[in-house]
């Protein structure tokens, strides 16, 4: 190998970035006024130096202190360092009212993900008979213990989903469909219109 | 797409067949090489404002521009001015009067004003060029887009792109392109004014997102580049929209004088829209997810993440469709400048009307191949690609193309001297100059060089007898 090459690949060994190749959450109902939030990350592709973590945004006070780690608040959010040497989070979240649409923030990591399906996966315990309603964000599926997941590619700053005993079908999503439908539908019309007057023309 | 691969599938498949009987329908109307090139002179103000709309929105837009606003926040969106001030200079002293003038290319325009069969084959060439850059641009985007959402190797979702794009510019030209581009325009619209919406909801409204925004990084709502930066860069994006080519030559198909002002005014409103929700996507992704691997992905992920699968398939096809509609656009233009002014002008001029259009296809064939190979190296982010192509036909033909139509003044050796040094001034510049003063753009140099070599050059030679009028 010769001397350039040798230098580069000693090069780019230096200046290596580290990227998050696995995200996990896992939100768990701790108590009626409470959510516990545990954030693992693992890294590749070199050292993370001075690990931290944005939380947020909060607009009221639901943020309940973190373990084991620092939170400083910068703006509406919450910068979060873990504990020297270690690469996991927990917090505490307020839950929101009853009847009202629950806002958990996640800790998203202050560099990139890989962006590979799968890496991120988000993992929801709601409490015992409690399901999610209708609108959800991201997307969770129910697994037969209880648990909602939700696996994607990129990290995601919060999940929001209303719980309660039975499922609501319309939300935004539905609504943005149907805006979707009424668009074709009426491009379709107008087009109709529009050639029967060249004709007529 | 968890659970809506099929509505993708459907979704694509139904926009594939209106694109393909659109296209064959063009194919059973074009009979000439003018019917290929310029559409028979029959495009009307809505469809040519949604052509000229559907040239400039890119790739570069939905993924290039939409990723700069979420790397660098609100401040990006002052690149709009600057396009909009280019269609100002176009609508004001390029259009009419090149729509008047009658010719089939830019080119053409230059050989016949400047008395230069050399300024011809210099142009025609520098547009393959610099073209080549933006048609990689668009590939290396469909590339992101597909591996952010399916995870599909970049090489095969080019391949796609390729051979649905091929297939309805080498059948129909010009005038099935128009009405597909009117078509596109339309979803892009569609889809992106169903996307921000639910994304102001998803982050909790416009206030809330701000502050998020704020709290991340306080550049990204108020100054992320210096306006020196930005100016340079405004100037680069509307210089270009003055005098691209690849524009400028829709132009041609329209019916009239009057046609072509008002579809710029109508272009104008369409970008206006597209704009807006396009800073609107960029900043708005960044409070949702804030470090992304590749800021280019942000349209991506949010169409896969926070629309539903109808509708963020929509929005899938509107940025498959801008990426379509300049792939079209670029190849109709570079095929043009092989077969006609290179090929039919230079080379055979007596060369009959159907040797022309098979030509004309074959080139589309050709170069809507090579790029893939470049796209896959990757060479810069697309937004990147896209702003060398601006500078590029910025330094090169902003200076003949305006002062061409509008003044007597200028000579062939004076042009050929400007474009020239245009060129070498923007490349040099972009090479090595800019690292002493990061704050004058390579455009602004390429324009300086270009209008000062012209009009000394111009001063000190004598003008030459003009050409023959154009067929």
């Amino acid at each position: 190998m010769r001397l350039p090459a040798v230098i580069a690949v000693f090069a780019s060994a230096l200046h290596a970035t580290p990227v998050i190749a696995r995200y996990s959450a896992e939100i768990r109902r701790e108590s009626a006024s409470q959510y516990i939030v545990k954030v693992s990350v693992q890294v590749g592709g070199g050292e993370w130096v001075k690990p931290a973590f944005t939380l947020g945004p909060f607009t009221t006070g639901a943020f309940g202190g973190c373990d084991g780690c620092t939170a400083q608040p910068v703006g509406i959010l919450q910068r979060l360092s873990p504990a020297q040497g270690s690469l996991n989070l927990v917090y505490r979240v307020a839950a929101a009212p009853a009847g009202e649409r629950e806002y958990i923030p996640l800790a998203v990591p202050e560099i990139p993900g890989k962006a590979v399906i799968g890496s991120v996966e988000v993992t929801l315990l709601p409490g015992e008979g409690i399901m999610l309603e209708g609108d959800m964000f991201p997307t969770f599926t129910a697994a037969s213990d209880g648990r909602w997941t939700a696996s994607m590619a990129n990290m995601v700053n919060h999940v929001e989903f209303h719980a309660g005993s039975s499922r609501k079908w319309l939300g935004p999503r539905q609504w943005s469909d149907l805006a979707v439908i009424l668009m074709i539908a009426g491009g379709l019309l107008l087009r109709a219109a529009l050639t029967r007057k060249t004709r007529s023309a | 797409m968890s659970g809506s691969g099929f509505t993708f599938a459907v979704v694509l498949v139904i926009y594939v067949a209106a694109l393909l009987a659109i296209g064959i329908a063009g194919y059973r109307r074009t009979k000439t090489a003018d019917d290929f090139l310029i559409a028979g002179r029959s495009i009307g103000p809505w469809v040519g404002g949604a052509v000229l709309a559907a040239t400039q929105i890119s790739a570069g837009t939905f993924v290039g521009t939409a990723g700069r606003h979420y790397m660098a926040g609100v401040s990006f969106a002052w690149v709009w001015p600057g396009v909009w001030f280019g269609w100002l200079i176009s609508a004001l002293f390029v259009a009419p009067k090149l729509r008047e003038f009658g010719a089939r290319t830019i080119p053409d325009f230059l050989a016949v004003r400047y008395s230069s069969k050399t300024a011809r084959g210099l142009s025609a060439v520098f547009i393959i060029l610099a073209y080549m850059v933006q048609l990689i641009a668009q590939y290396q985007a469909c590339g992101e887009i597909f591996q952010a959402i399916f995870g599909l190797d970049p090489v095969w979702a080019m391949l796609l792109l390729a051979a649905s794009t091929l297939f309805y510019t080498m059948l129909g030209g010009v005038r099935s392109s128009s009405y597909i581009d009117f078509l596109q325009v339309l979803i892009m619209i569609g889809g992106l004014l169903i996307a921000v919406p639910l994304l102001l909801y998803r982050t909790g409204g416009l206030a809330t997102a701000g502050q998020t925004l704020t709290s991340l990084d306080p550049r990204l709502t108020g100054w992320f580049y210096n306006w020196k930066i930005m100016f340079g860069l405004a100037l680069s994006f509307g210089l270009t929209m003055a005098a691209a080519p690849y524009e400028m030559v829709r132009f041609y198909s329209m019916k009239s004088k009057a046609v072509v002002r008002n579809a710029i005014g109508v272009c104008f409103l369409f970008q206006a829209v597209i704009g807006a929700c396009i800073m609107m996507i960029g900043i708005l992704t960044r409070a949702l997810y804030p470090h992304l691997a590749s800021a280019d992905q942000a349209s991506s992920v949010m169409a896969l993440n926070v629309l539903s699968p109808l509708a963020g398939s929509l929005f899938i096809v509107a940025m498959i469709s801008a990426i379509m509609g300049s792939s079209n656009a670029i190849l109709l233009v570079v095929s043009a400048g092989i077969s006609h002014d290179i090929y039919g002008t230079l080379l055979k001029p007596d060369a009959p009307d159907r040797t022309r259009l098979l030509l004309n296809r074959v080139s589309i064939f050709v170069l809507g191949l090579v790029p893939i190979w470049f796209a896959l190296k990757k060479f810069a982010d697309v937004q990147e690609l896209v702003l060398v192509q601006t500078r590029l036909i910025g330094s090169f033909f902003f200076v003949p193309m305006i002062f061409g139509l509008n003044s007597k003044y200028g000579t062939g050796a004076g042009a050929l001297a400007g474009m020239v040094g245009g060129s070498i001034g923007c490349v040099s510049w972009a090479w090595w100059g800019i690292q002493y003063a990061p704050n004058i753009d390579a455009i602004e140099v390429g324009i300086a060089a270009n209008a000062l070599c012209n009009f000394t050059v111009s001063a000190l030679t004598r003008p030459q007898p003009p050409l023959e009028a154009l067929a």
